[in-house]
């Protein structure tokens, strides 16, 4: 499924939360990178057809956000995990994913409860299936959130901070659970976390006060800090990023800081300072 | 199955074979049938794991709720029903809370009409508050999983009066009882006659204030689908007081004024403002509010 956004603005009073996104996004896990405010959850929300674009087009396959009929058809082949996620407390796990199969059509109720199970098992919560909700910790919750998401088998799935709340073991988890979900639909993951990014997307999206600032593979993005991070024992006053490191020096982004610096392998990070620090150096 | 002739359920022996429970009369045929029998062992691909994932679904499955239960013998199907039960309030808690501030409305009603220390009957003026709470919380915005179904291909339109509908029925139901009780302890003087007349099977204006309360009603769950559900009580709450106090304070005969014939045609043109109002706004679908915190 290919998600196209066609000069798309969005505002709200005299803020412009996106402002002219020309983009097009194909099938696998695309990242969207930015700082909290950069509007990755407004762009989630307009592809979602929970908020109309204040100009400009969001189309998945053709399907226009902006017209009656084409949201229903978009709605049908969607997936979606909000940043702020509310559940039923005294809602089963089942029970709950069970009652969003249904708003999802599927209507046969043996074949949605088989993929019901089916849903919990990706996530692992098979064996919390019957524990109420307000007994779940926010982890768990989380992977509720997950599978009512994955339920109804989404084109296209949209997860907003999907990773928030998560521990570090649950994180790389949700991980491996993100790359077998994206090897046959389209995934936008919102996130701030550029290790998110580095690990499961084929592809990034870098957002800044509504603006696109980097679309492209991972690699590329790191690429574009080749020859500009340095390991030095000082920082020079033009750096665009430093910060001290485990084995006492300075990781330095930008120009050389002295003779004594010396160069370092970029990491994606690395890139996403160098490309949202508005730097003329590249 | 080639082999086998056209007087074997073949296609139905397929079928089984992938998964699919035999029916009653498949039973009967293999009971008798040892040729059949044979063919489907050589055929049924037995996947213990698919099996166990179908039964262990079926015993996590919740089982319909009481009130899903009621609307099933009304017609309305399941997923319907179960949506329309996720409001706050339809809850158990919500609809005492709701009658016991009506059986209080009525003593006090009962209580002070005959003195005349009131103009206006206080039942009559509780029945549109209360719907206007009610239908402030049953829209959209009440409910937890707002904008995970509102992600979801039900129709907007009749998320919106499926919900409003059972709440202001529920509603219906417990005034009108509260009214039949009042109006029928109050036998005595013109005004009191009149204000009997109100109750179902006391003449033309049977149900006269059910279009206030629904008017009341529409005018929160326009305000609460756009800001949030307690502005919308407020809203259409405090336009009612409002409406109730001037007509108090103008008028000799209020009890006529706001709920006499010319009221209720008033009331009737409101509603079919608002609603088309509200339908008109929700078709779109439940887009979140402008004010809405964004990222």
């Amino acid at each position: 499924m290919n998600v196209v956004f066609e000069n798309l603005s969005r505002s709200y009073g005299s803020v412009r939360a996106l402002d002219g996104i020309d983009i097009t996004i194909g099938p696998g896990i695309t990242g969207l990178l930015g700082p909290n405010g950069a509007g990755k959850t407004t762009m989630l929300r307009i592809l979602a057809t929970l908020l109309p674009p204040t100009s400009g087009t969001a189309r998945l396959d053709g399907w226009s956000t902006s017209h009656d009929r084409e949201r229903v058809e978009i709605r049908r082949r969607l997936g979606y995990l909000p940043q702020d996620l509310g559940l039923y407390p005294r809602f089963t796990v089942f029970e709950f994913v069970d009652y969003l199969a249904m708003l999802k059509e599927l209507h046969d109720p043996r074949q949605r409860h088989r993929r019901v199970r089916e849903a919990l098992e990706a996530v692992d919560l098979q064996d919390v299936a019957g524990r109420k909700i307000r007994t779940l910790s926010g982890g768990i919750r989380r992977r509720v959130g997950i599978a009512q998401a994955i339920v109804a088998d989404p084109q296209l799935l949209l997860l907003d901070e999907p990773t928030g709340g998560l521990d570090p073991e649950q994180r790389v988890r949700f991980r491996q659970l993100v790359g077998r979900l994206g090897e046959h639909r389209t995934v936008l993951l919102s996130t701030h976390l550029v290790e998110d990014v580095s690990a499961i997307c084929t592809s990034v999206v870098v957002l800044w006060h509504g603006r696109v600032l980097f679309q492209g593979a991972p690699a590329e993005l790191r690429k574009r800090a080749e020859g500009l991070v340095w390991s030095a024992q000082e920082a020079s006053s033009d750096a665009v990023a430093s910060w001290r490191t485990d084995n006492g020096k300075l990781r330095v982004i930008g120009a050389r800081p002295g003779p004594s610096a010396t160069p370092v392998e970029p990491t994606l990070e690395d890139g996403y300072l160098l490309v949202t620090s508005g730097s003329p150096i590249r | 199955m080639s082999a086998h002739t056209p007087s074997h359920p073949s296609a139905a022996l397929d079928a089984v074979a992938n998964g699919r429970v035999p029916d009653s009369e498949l039973v009967a045929h293999l009971e008798s049938c040892p040729e059949c029998v044979a063919y489907l062992g050589s055929q049924a691909k037995l996947d213990l794991v698919y099996a166990w994932r179908g039964i262990a679904a079926e015993l996590d499955a919740p089982l319909p709720s009481t009130g899903e239960r009621l609307l099933a013998l009304l017609g309305v199907p399941q997923w319907l029903a179960r949506f329309t039960l996720q409001i706050p309030s339809l809850r158990p808690t919500w609809l005492s809370c709701s009658t016991v501030i009506l059986v209080l409305a009525t003593l006090v009603t009962i209580r002070l009409v005959p003195t005349r220390a009131l103009d206006v009957p206080v039942v009559l003026v509780v029945v549109p508050l209360l719907a206007a709470f009610a239908a402030a919380f049953a829209s959209a915005r009440a409910d937890p999983a707002y904008e995970i179904v509102a992600a979801t291909p039900l129709s907007p339109i009749t998320a919106l009066f499926a919900r409003l509908g059972a709440v202001l029925g529920a509603n219906v139901v417990l005034c009108e009882v509260a009214i039949l009780i009042a109006g029928n302890r109050l036998t005595t003087g013109h005004r009191l006659r009149f204000y009997s007349g109100l109750s179902v099977g006391r003449g033309t204006l049977a149900l006269g204030w059910l279009l206030p309360m629904a008017a009341v009603a529409l005018v929160a769950a326009i305000v609460s689908a756009r800001w949030r559900p307690l502005a919308g009580a407020a809203v259409g709450g405090g336009a009612w007081l409002v409406l109730v106090a001037v007509t108090a304070w103008i008028s000799s005969d209020p009890v006529s004024s706001l709920w006499g014939a010319p009221a209720e045609i008033a009331y009737a043109g409101a509603v079919l403002v608002l609603a088309f109002l509200l339908g008109r706004s929700s078709a779109r679908g439940f887009v979140l509010s402008p004010n809405v915190d964004f990222d």
